[in-house]
Parts: C-alpha cells; structure tokens; sequence
C-alpha cells in the first residue's frame, strides 16, 4: 500500500462530545441549525464581519459563511449525506476547493443521549493527495538522474 | 478562518509538493529546481514560505544549504487545529445543553 511509503508524522485529529438530544436532533442542530451555535466571532473566514453559515443538507451540498457585505466563503462540500448518523464534508475555510481536507462526524445513540465523534483527516497526509502530482515530479527526478547515471 | 499560516503555506499545490519532497529527500534548492518545472527564484520564494510556517528549516553541509522538513511546524498545526474543534464542539455541546433544558421533549419534536 502506499500508506506504507508515506510518511505519517502526525495522525488524524479525532475529538468527540457527548450531548443529551436524540441522535435525529442531535444530526439536525449539528448540520441544518449549525447558525444557532456555530461560534462565528472567532471560527469564520471573516470573524466580526461574519454574518451567518448555511449548512445545506444533502450530497454535494456546500458549507459556506455569508459576510456582512453580503458576500461568501465556501468552508467545504457535503461529501456523504446519512442522516441521522453520519455525514462526511471537504474543508477548506480560506481555501481553495483542491487544497481541501476531510471531516467526518459521527452520531450515535448512548442510552437516550449522542455521542457525536469528529475526524479531521488528510492534513496530515498532504503526501497521499499530492500523489499524482509528485508521480509526474518523481518521474521528472528520475529523468535528470538518468543523465547523470548514464 | 484564521487558518493556520501552516495549513496556509501548503495550500499552493507547488509549496505542498516540495514540502513533500523535502520529507523524503532532504535537498538543496538547485536540486529541487531541477527536480520540478519552476525555475530557481520561484522554488527560493515557495522555501521562504515554508520556512516562515516552519514547515522546513535549513542546514548547512559545507558550502551547501540543504532544506528539510521541521517537525515543529507541523505540531503547531495540529496543536492549532485541535483547539479549533475543541472550540466547536464546547459550542455545539453548549448549545445543545441548553436547548435541551428549554424543551425536555426534544426529541419529539420535529
């Protein structure tokens, strides 16, 4: 496997909270309600002249914070839409779509309340995305070493 | 979203490139200019970026200047992002908390 060929300094960020909704509510208040609680004063692209984030749920649905201005920053895309106990997004605040990293968040049922579970993935391994680019850089290297070593 | 000047710095696909191929293979910058179609200055530039994210650091072999990958960096990366989702998710469990002390049958509600 590749994984095997890649250095791997730094692990996926995994986090995790227990809250006491149900799953369904849980689900919803962490995608579609996401204005009500986000802590956009300080977590945004804009910070104080962040006006509010739209959470559109379904797949393919973009993530993004709406300025004061009126303009927006897209934060990330939904790439697996399961309600109610799962969706995984690209993230990229402040970024490009192709520089994007992974997040996935996870809702499961613990007695009446949910434990809701993030990983933050791919960050650390900027190597395993670059793949294809460094094949073509790799093969570029090899070229040039090659006239050397002929 | 105050990303990181780390996450910053690797989000040029060039930058992320040569910072990869310094965590392989330690090089000089005229090696790296031989190695990816960009020209000497711009690898100097995309170093200069990555140095002052702390991405990549500098030793000297001789006369030669031989740039690898600082660790460093990258733990204040993760050490920033953790505090990011830590944020997050005390937010949403505030929240959370609160909206379920307001309506004892949540979830019931729909």
């Amino acid at each position: 496997m590749i994984q095997q060929q890649t250095k791997r300094p730094l692990p996926p960020l995994v986090k995790t909270i227990t809250v006491p909704l149900s799953v369904e509510h849980a689900f919803r208040r962490f995608t579609e309600e996401i204005a009500t609680w986000w802590p956009l004063e300080t977590h945004s692209v804009g910070e104080k002249n962040a006006e509010t984030v739209t959470f559109e749920c379904k797949t393919s649905g973009q993530i993004f914070e709406t300025l004061k201005s009126g303009k927006t920053s897209l934060w990330g895309t939904v790439q697996e839409w399961e309600p109610p106990n799962r969706v995984v997004f690209s993230w990229h605040p402040g970024g490009e779509p192709d520089t994007a990293t992974e997040v996935e968040i996870t809702f499961s049922d613990r007695d009446g309340k949910t434990e809701v579970v993030m990983t933050h993935s791919g960050w650390e391994t900027f190597g395993e995305k670059a793949e294809e680019t460094r094949g073509r850089y790799d093969k570029g290297w090899d070229d040039v070493l090659g006239k050397y070593v002929g | 979203m105050g990303y990181d000047k780390a996450l910053e710095a690797l989000a040029d696909p060039t930058r992320r490139a040569l910072f990869e191929r310094l965590g392989k293979t330690p090089s000089s910058v005229g090696e790296l200019a031989a190695a990816f179609p960009i020209s000497q200055p711009a690898v100097s530039q995309h170093l200069r970026v990555l140095r002052e994210a702390e991405l990549v650091r500098v030793k000297k072999e001789g006369t030669r200047r031989i740039y690898q990958v600082n660790d460093r960096g990258l733990s204040a990366l993760r050490a920033y992002l953790d505090s990011f989702w830590q944020d997050v998710l005390t937010a949403f469990g505030e929240s959370a908390s609160k909206h379920s002390g307001g309506t004892p049958n949540d979830s019931t509600t729909d």
